[in-house]
């Protein structure tokens, strides 16, 4: 994406949203409880107001951009660590549900560690993530069900 | 009930081993959060607030509170030794505390700071203690056109000033609203933007969404600094409190314009510590004989900017504990502290309450001066915690904040909400908008929309009302006059740009 568009983007894609959010807000019941206000007028103002900062932005950005010299093409950012991180974020909470905390833990913090740490990971490395993931996911279960008495999620097995 | 017999009461009741060392413990925790570069007190606070889930409120507010101070403090650590703000609170602190620490005075830049913050934090305590409780007897005569009205002006301020674009802080305030307006509404408990799905009748919660907003955008920008090389540590040690007699008295002014700068900064909702020390540190330049030396390691600079940053502690305790609303993010954890252990903060709650203040002043002085032993003798202990690789101790952050999620109220559902804000918050910061003001505004619309509907109720549909009642109709202006400045500025640079 060309960098002197980002306001631009941002903004249509804010205007969209709160285009389709304005939309979506007349299908909010009104009740006879509150025949004054009802339970549609504060986001529909919230979403005007989006509506109009969203075109502001638009209209600030098209005047930015024209004055704005082209960027010479810097280097890709390279996006494989974020999306292995979102990922395996997404995967564990899946997984939590599935087959419990402890064992979906052990495999998200072995995973996340070896996804941030330095890339290729050594053998001593994966070790110590290995040991450090088992450790940390058995305190914090052992500490929070009861110390804490807090209930985690458990599978049938575990 | 008096000042004395208000301490008296207040100590009475904290004054037993365990409260001691959970206040203990959640100082040491803070300054470790505070010193970890990427981890601020808010994020602290919702990664214990689990914890307290079980105790009672007095016993929680205990090891809270200890983070918040803490974490405001812990800052300096890495700010003077590495360069790095361990938040933002302590931007201002390296700017002459890290030329020190190059001369080779780190050990004397770390006393002197610390000092400072405790002597920050307690005159802004002072404040507290003196204000509050005229305040709040003065907001019992707060009515919804009040809190709306003042809702409204925290969330334009919190738009105007949160740094970069105001249409940008405005849209990420707004966006935080929206969020709330999920859910059942109030008043007539309608269902809004629930699409059938039975998890979203009870709305998203503050902690996902402080978690996705912050936490998780921390992991994304340490997993893209990995490969970055090892952090160097300057050398610290030194003896004594780094200041002479003569410098303290020549310092005092100084100390009580920034201590000034930051309770009042404090006071204002939204701000927070993390402007508090710019601010601080620009007037203390500004107004010195000999500004020349700032930014090469003197000590006015250091003191303006750890006193203000402190200072917002007891500032931003103000309209948290008599109004219900939150001065920074650090406070506006509390606030959703005190929701779960089923007590609302606002003007009823000193009378309803009072033990409960009393004991949080209490624990508010004694989490300073255990702020400033912990920080002076622990020094190299969090030294080699901060050591600790990132990639190792941001997972374990993650996990214990979704078990914080899960356990407010056993379902998975609300470990996903902290997902979807990830997200959100992903996209917001490619395209810089402040996280900030979602965090607020998440927490202000609510109140907003709450008194808006009752206060259109109770006047027939006539907003004019709003204007009618002297406090509301001022700070309603007030507002305007706000916005309106913030248009005639915006005109004027596009103006000169022009020209």
């Amino acid at each position: 994406m060309d960098k002197r568009y980002k306001d631009v983007v941002v903004g249509s894609i804010l205007a969209v949203l709160s285009v389709i959010y304005l939309m979506l807000s007349f299908q909010i019941k009104l009740t006879n409880i509150d025949r004054v206000v009802g339970s549609r007028m504060f986001p529909q103002i919230c979403g005007t107001i989006i509506l109009i900062l969203s075109i502001c932005l638009i209209a600030g950005g098209i005047k930015k951009a024209r004055k704005a010299e082209p960027e010479p093409a810097g280097e890709k950012k390279n996006y494989t660590r974020t999306i292995l991180v979102l990922g395996s974020y997404a995967a564990y909470i899946f997984l939590m549900d599935k087959i419990g905390f402890t064992i979906a833990s052990i495999i998200y913090l072995f995973s996340q560690m070896a996804v941030m740490g330095k890339w290729p990971a050594d053998k001593k490395s994966m070790i110590l993530y290995l040991v450090i993931s088992v450790i940390v996911s058995a305190v914090i279960f052992v500490t929070f069900n009861n110390v804490f008495m807090l209930i985690l999620p458990k599978a049938g097995w575990f | 009930m008096g000042g004395l017999s208000m301490f008296a009461e207040g100590f009475s009741q904290i004054m037993e081993p365990q409260i001691m060392l959970l206040c203990l413990a959640g100082v040491i925790l803070g300054i470790f959060f505070g010193a970890s570069p990427g981890m601020t007190s808010s994020m602290g606070i919702a990664l214990i607030l689990p914890v307290t889930y079980g105790m009672d409120i007095i016993h929680g507010m205990s090891i809270l509170l200890g983070i918040y101070i803490g974490s405001i403090s812990g800052g300096l650590i890495t700010a003077i030794l590495i360069n790095i703000p361990g938040t933002p609170a302590s931007v201002a602190t390296t700017f002459d505390g890290h030329p020190m620490a190059e001369r080779g005075e780190g050990g004397r830049a770390i006393r002197v700071g610390t000092l400072y913050s405790l002597l920050g934090g307690l005159f802004s305590l002072v404040i507290l203690f003196a204000i509050s409780p005229l305040l709040a007897k003065w907001a019992l005569r707060f009515s919804y056109e009040e809190y709306f009205s003042i809702g409204v002006l925290s969330l334009t301020l919190i738009a105007s000033l949160s740094g970069g674009s105001v249409i940008k802080g405005a849209i990420s305030a707004l966006i935080g609203i929206l969020f709330t307006t999920v859910g059942m509404a109030p008043v007539d408990t309608v269902r809004r933007f629930t699409f059938g799905i039975r998890d979203l009748d009870a709305g998203f919660k503050l902690l996902p969404l402080m978690i996705g907003v912050y936490a998780v955008m921390e992991v994304i920008k340490a997993a893209d600094e990995a490969n970055q090389e090892k952090m160097t540590v300057l050398r610290y040690k030194s003896k004594g409190l780094g200041v002479s007699g003569r410098e303290f008295r020549e310092q005092m002014r100084n100390f009580v314009v920034s201590a000034g700068i930051g309770t009042g900064v404090g006071i204002l909702p939204g701000l927070g510590a993390a402007i508090s020390n710019l601010i601080a540190y620009s007037v203390s330049k500004n107004t010195s004989r000999h500004p020349e030396r700032y930014g090469t390691g003197c000590i006015d600079g250091l003191i303006a900017s750890e006193t203000a940053n402190n200072a917002v502690s007891g500032g931003a305790m103000i309209p948290l504990l008599t109004m219900g609303i939150p001065g920074d993010a650090g406070t506006a954890m509390l606030l959703a502290a005190f929701m779960l252990h089923g007590i609302t903060p606002g003007p009823l709650l000193f009378s309803s309450h009072g033990h409960v203040i009393y004991a949080m002043f209490a624990i508010l002085i004694i989490a300073n001066i255990m702020m400033f032993v912990v920080q002076l003798y622990g020094l190299p202990g969090f030294l080699k915690l901060l050591m600790i690789p990132r990639n190792i101790l941001l997972p374990v952050v993650m996990v214990l904040a979704s078990v914080g999620a899960f356990a407010m109220n056993n379902r998975v559902f609300d470990v996903w909400s902290i997902f979807m804000f990830a997200l959100v918050g992903y996209g917001l910061s490619k395209f810089e908008f402040p996280p900030a003001p979602v965090v607020l505004g998440f927490v202000l619309g609510p109140i907003i929309e709450l008194n808006f509907r009752r206060g259109m109720m109770s006047s027939y549909g006539n907003f004019a009302a709003f204007f009618a009642r002297p406090i509301s109709g001022t700070v309603l202006v007030l507002t305007l006059l706000i916005l309106a400045y913030q248009l005639l500025a915006g005109f004027r640079k596009r103006k000169s740009v022009k020209v």
